[in-house]
């Protein structure tokens, strides 16, 4: 799960992580999308009973990012939460309480439904459309963002994939970073999540997760 | 007095055993002696050489079928899937626009008013012709159809048999059937078929033991009603045929399933389904007991879509994957018409009718019936027959393959009963491995898995597979190592149980037998007929629960009866045992084709894969990474 590879943008370093999520190392920031958290609770509550293990493991490899990396702060491109409050946000606001130092920011995505109150309770800061810092946009869905000139977008929604296939018609599909010449897309770090396969043109570039590693391709 | 009717089971005995379990009693059979008449005609291309060797569709023949519908009052034109019987719908409307009005199509996404409709206009004797898929198999039966038209492989003698029998309907009269190939080699089957016939032998019906997706649903589905006191229930499910075998065990972990949902993190749970109630189990909550309702059945299709026109009127159904591919003003072919897609619109798909002479057609999937071992046996037996030199008897359809049986002769090898055929073939796909035993699709599928299994182990290699029901294909981006040095041990019966584990492991068996499972047993959702809108936050995939059950929760009791499934229906250790000894006694033969041979060719172009690697996940990367590189 350490494993992390070197992406540079305008002279900054993204750390992008085997554990589904970016360092910024001169904000000392962590970038993450898509986590999908309460989903599984959401499932278990109208009687659909998936095992909640891979909410805590999701939470634990938070955890071990935020430590490995020394994160700062947190900023989430969208889709924190999936659904209504259930239980499963009582472990996430106990892991919160663990933490208090993490400045955390959400870009809301469309599954960020829950009530203001909540997010505030959370110490969460809250952001509508995008947020910018420096020549950076932060955003949920690049397709509604209103891109501004020189700046470069990160985001998420998409929970993007990559097919790679060989000789005599093999195949493999990895969920991936996907970096074109204006925006990044994020692979969902929720593991209960499905995936887009995402097509690349000259000039992408894509990092795929595969074994608890990344490559680059 | 309890009664059961059949006509087209092979295993009565069985049958009757299944039947009387719950009431303990042993009960007698009564065999009517009537025989009943069958007529098997088959439908020759005029040059076999001309004919396609894959496919399956049949169409290039679509002139033989004009004479045949002229010459009887009503015929029945069966059709394996409803996508290619639309096809079949249109192409008779162009080849005879004077079939406009008396023909009519008949599947089960078409409107049931209209489905009706047709089914009244049969019975009236008001059409020529109808072209329909299993939606008529059963259950109704029209006097004025005389003929039977089957389009390509029935699969199974008792289907046909089934099939054949919508003719004739009257006691003493004759059913006619004729047989459509829709490749060359698919007359073997005629052939085979027609032997079954006059042997009489038909399919077993194999009853499924231990169920639990079923059982589950059987539970929820009274505990949406009064609520249901285990005890009881228990005592209940144990006298059917398919529980008697039910651990206690077994039985509380489903009751633990249904009301505490298995592995939770307890503190952070609210599971709600089954609750209990002074020892009651009960259903209380109204959306999941409406949710329940609207997925009770056993028979699992793909999430669909209704699609009616923008000026109003209902067309049918269509699968929800399919309309997600379409862009607007695309045309697409729905209940013989050229619909073109206008938008999605409520959860609907609004469409407008459309000129256009181009359109998709939608490619129901399911369609993939195996042969049944029957079937595979007669056509082993057939096979035998069209390699003997000497034999002045032999079956129409093999006369009539001559010329293309040759041509295997000569490039490769025609086998005989005792022989496995194997060929080597190169060509700029890789490595192939094509090996013939003649057993069926699942049986198929096993062995290819079993042998990628063992050669995986001689060296680090990733196969593709494909397979038909004729044999399989292994292939490979470098040379196989199969020879003779070491083919008999390949198929050896030694650590077949410790191969047959391992290999299934390592394929995408028992994730396809998780998809029926996870429906039936109530995992995934698939909406509300009709809603406005989808219940979007619990959608979800048979594939995602598959993998998240698997690394979370392998002991997972739906996860365990896919496994199971595949064990005991696919996998099963008795028949393959049998299978490779019968291989071991006869002879290997190993060819080395120049060019691809006839019986290779259709499963080549098969695009349904299974793969099974002994390579480093990074070795394989490399290797793509590589080959992108050469490409660009």
């Amino acid at each position: 799960m350490n494993d992390f590879i070197k992406h540079t943008i305008f002279n900054n370093s993204f750390l992008l992580s085997a554990g589904r999520c970016i360092f910024w190392e001169e904000e000392k920031a962590l970038i993450l999308s898509d986590l999908h958290f309460g989903k599984t609770g959401h499932f278990r509550k109208n009687g659909i009973a998936v095992p909640q293990t891979i909410f805590k493991e999701d939470i634990q490899r938070l955890t071990a990012q935020v430590q490995y990396f020394k994160a700062e702060q947190l900023i989430i491109v969208g889709d924190l939460f999936h659904s209504h409050a259930n239980k499963e946000m009582e472990l996430f606001l106990k892991w919160r309480n663990d933490f208090t130092q993490l400045n955390i920011q959400l870009i809301i995505g469309n599954h960020d439904i829950l009530a203001k109150e909540w997010y505030a309770e959370a110490n969460i800061t809250c952001i509508s459309d995008q947020l910018q810092s420096g020549p950076f946009i932060f955003t949920h869905d690049k397709a509604e963002c209103t891109s501004v000139k020189d700046c470069y977008i990160f985001s998420g929604h998409i929970h993007p994939a990559v097919t790679l296939s060989g000789n005599a018609k093999q195949s493999l599909k990895f969920p991936c970073f996907y970096f074109t010449k204006t925006y990044a897309v994020l692979p969902a770090f929720g593991r209960f999540t499905g995936m887009h396969t995402v097509r690349p043109v000259k000039g992408d570039t894509l990092y795929a997760l595969a074994q608890n590693k990344i490559m680059r391709l | 007095m309890l009664w059961g009717i059949s006509a087209t089971i092979g295993n009565l005995t069985q049958a009757k055993e299944v039947l009387l379990s719950p009431i303990n009693e042993t009960g007698v059979i009564i065999i009517a002696k009537v025989h009943k008449k069958i007529a098997v005609h088959s439908i020759y291309p005029d040059e076999i050489e001309k004919y396609p060797w894959a496919g399956h569709l049949g169409l290039k023949l679509i002139e033989k079928v004009l004479p045949i519908i002229a010459g009887s009052r009503t015929t029945l034109i069966f059709i394996n899937t409803r996508g290619m019987s639309e096809r079949w719908y249109q192409a008779l409307l162009e080849v005879e626009p004077e079939l406009s009005g008396v023909i009519a199509l008949h599947h089960g996404s078409i409107e049931q008013a209209l489905r009706l409709w047709v089914e009244d206009a049969l019975h009236e004797g008001k059409l020529k012709a109808v072209i329909c898929t299993a939606s008529l198999d059963l259950g109704v039966d029209f006097r004025p159809v005389e003929t039977v038209i089957q389009v390509g492989s029935p699969k199974g003698v008792a289907r046909f048999l089934q099939r054949a029998g919508r003719s004739g309907h009257q006691p003493g009269s004759v059913s006619e059937i004729y047989f459509l190939p829709t490749h060359s080699l698919e007359l073997m089957e005629a052939a085979a078929l027609k032997q079954a016939i006059k042997e009489n032998i038909i399919e077993s019906k194999v009853p499924r033991l231990l169920c639990f997706d079923v059982l589950i649903q059987y539970l929820s589905t009274l505990a949406i009603s009064d609520g249901f006191l285990p005890a009881v229930i228990f005592e209940e499910v144990k006298t059917t045929y398919c529980y008697k075998e039910i651990t206690l065990d077994e039985w509380n972990a489903i009751l633990h399933f249904i009301t505490e949902g298995g592995n939770a993190l307890q503190a952070y749970d609210d599971y709600k389904k089954v609750e209990i109630i002074d020892g009651l189990y009960k259903i209380t909550n109204r959306r999941i007991a409406m949710r329940h309702r609207m997925h009770i059945g056993t028979i699992v299709s793909d999430a669909m879509m209704k699609v009616k026109f923008l000026s109003g009127g209902y067309v049918g159904v269509i699968e929800e994957w399919f309309i997600a591919r379409l862009n607007p003003s695309d045309v697409f072919t729905l209940s013989g018409r050229n619909l073109e897609f206008v938008a999605i619109k409520d959860m609907t798909a609004m469409v407008r009718r459309s000129v256009s002479k181009k359109s998709i057609i939608p490619s129901w999937q399911g369609g993939r019936m195996p042969l049944s071992a029957n079937l595979g046996m007669m056509l082993r037996q057939k096979l035998d027959e069209a390699s003997e030199e000497n034999n002045q008897n032999k079956a129409e359809e093999i006369m009539v393959l001559a010329p293309l049986l040759d041509l295997q002769k000569q490039l490769s090898h025609l086998p005989k009963k005792n022989q496995l055929l194997i060929e080597h073939i190169e060509t700029k796909d890789g490595f192939h491995l094509f090996v013939y035993p003649f057993e069926g699709r699942l049986v198929h599928e096993s062995m290819a898995t079993i042998l990628a299994w063992r050669i995986s182990k001689i060296t680090p290699i990733t196969f593709s597979f494909a397979m038909n029901d004729y044999g399989f294909e292994l292939l490979s981006d470098q040379p196989i190592p199969v020879d003779d040095s070491n083919v008999y041990e390949l198929f050896s019966t030694e650590n077949l149980f410790a191969d047959i584990q391992r290999s299934v492991n390592s394929t995408e068996m028992a994730r396809r037998k998780f998809r029926d499972i996870s429906v039936i047993g109530g995992l995934i959702f698939q909406g509300y007929p009709g809603e406005k809108v989808k219940a979007r936050h619990l959608q979800n995939s048979a594939s995602l629960l598959f993998n998240v059950f698997t690394e979370y929760d392998p002991g997972n009791l739906l996860i365990r009866q896919a496994y199971v499934e595949v064990m005991e229906q696919q996998m099963e250790e008795e028949r393959l045992r049998n299978m490779l000894e019968r291989i071991q006694a006869g002879e290997i033969i190993i060819t080395f084709p120049q060019h691809l041979t006839p019986f290779c060719f259709p499963i080549k172009v098969d695009s349904m894969r299974e793969s099974l690697t002994s390579e480093k996940l990074e070795d394989r990367i490399r290797k793509m990474k590589e080959q992108l590189g050469k490409d660009t």
